[in-house]
């Protein structure tokens, strides 16, 4: 029983190491938790800065932001079985819960572009008011790490499909998750405290 | 010695969870997110009960997907993790309680009734 452990040390020196990858990229990710509890918080002290404009109440429509909720929640259900059939033994699996969860990130995104789009049609700008412009900056800084985790996802796929299920690939592939996961949490927040809370 | 022990994966040092797990983490936050959303449509509560409730519902949340999702744990292999994990959380809540705190005596001591919090 002893000598095995010393063994697998001797195994692993010839391996691949991703751990120290992963635990730098959840590192960048806690940095990543303080740019949004700042946004969070200017969000929370300008919200009531309307200079005469709309309110959120006024704005939002719970239903429509509901359904981006449940897509992103789904998505990031799907991201985990594309990592869980990683030991299938077959990479088309794992590529295409990958391609459905890129799906989902799309309507999502395409959900998100479109409110935004519509409000600046009806004059509703990042340059209308105190509370607009904390608005928009939450949100689309929310909005702009899922384009780059759409992006990421693309090239996953095409690793995976070039080079299969590796150390490498599985490496990045478990960054992608904590990212994925971590932008999910942080639409909860989004969701309850900007649109629920605003709605109350 | 019952608990079952997570696996850490040899090439990641990262633990995936099972199916059943996944399966949970989603339906549990599905389930309160639906909660949050039906409190406040149909605006069963008090409003300042409502601001408490959904905010808790919402740490709840963040709490499933930190287990079931992220797979934050308090395994030995995993403590930096959870002490990074942490450390942050002490951060944000000075940056939010304290940034609170301050705006909402600045706005009472300049007579605006600003933050309806």
């Amino acid at each position: 029983m002893s000598a095995t452990p010393v063994m697998n040390d001797h195994h692993h020196t010839h391996h691949f190491d991703g751990s120290k990858n992963v635990f730098g990229f959840w590192i960048y990710i806690m940095t990543d938790c303080i740019l949004f509890a700042t946004l969070f918080v200017v969000y929370a002290v300008l919200h009531t800065h309307t200079y005469g404009g709309p309110h959120g109440k006024e704005l939002f429509s719970l239903p429509f932001v509901l359904t981006e909720t449940m897509i992103l929640l789904t998505s990031s259900f799907t991201y985990g079985l594309a990592m869980l059939s990683r030991t299938i033994g077959n990479k088309n699996i794992v590529i295409g819960w990958l391609w459905l969860t890129f799906f989902l990130g799309v309507s999502f995104l395409s959900m998100e572009i479109y409110e935004f789009h519509n409000m600046v049609v009806e004059g509703h700008t990042w340059a209308t008011s105190a509370f607009l412009s904390a608005f928009f900056t939450l949100v689309s800084t929310h909005g702009l790490h899922v384009s780059m985790g759409l992006i990421w996802m693309l090239t996953m796929i095409f690793q995976i499909n070039k080079h299969g299920i590796t150390p490498v690939t599985k490496t990045k592939l478990t960054c992608l998750g904590l990212f994925w996961h971590f932008l999910d949490i942080v639409w909860i927040f989004v969701f309850s405290v900007v649109y629920l809370m605003g709605a109350i | 010695m019952a608990k079952h022990e997570p696996e850490f994966d040899v090439d990641t040092g990262a633990t995936y969870g099972t199916h059943k797990s996944y399966a949970t983490g989603f339906i549990l936050s599905v389930v309160l997110t639906l909660i949050s959303f039906y409190l406040v449509s149909s605006g069963a509560l008090p409003k300042a009960d409502l601001y408490i409730t959904v905010g808790v519902l919402a740490l709840i949340q963040l709490f499933v997907q930190l287990v079931f999702f992220l797979h934050l744990s308090t395994h030995s292999k995993a403590s930096w993790n959870l002490l990074s994990f942490l450390f942050t959380l002490v951060m944000v809540l000075i940056f939010v309680l304290g940034t609170l705190w301050i705006m909402y005596h600045l706005y009472e001591n300049m007579g605006m009734n600003a933050m309806s919090m």
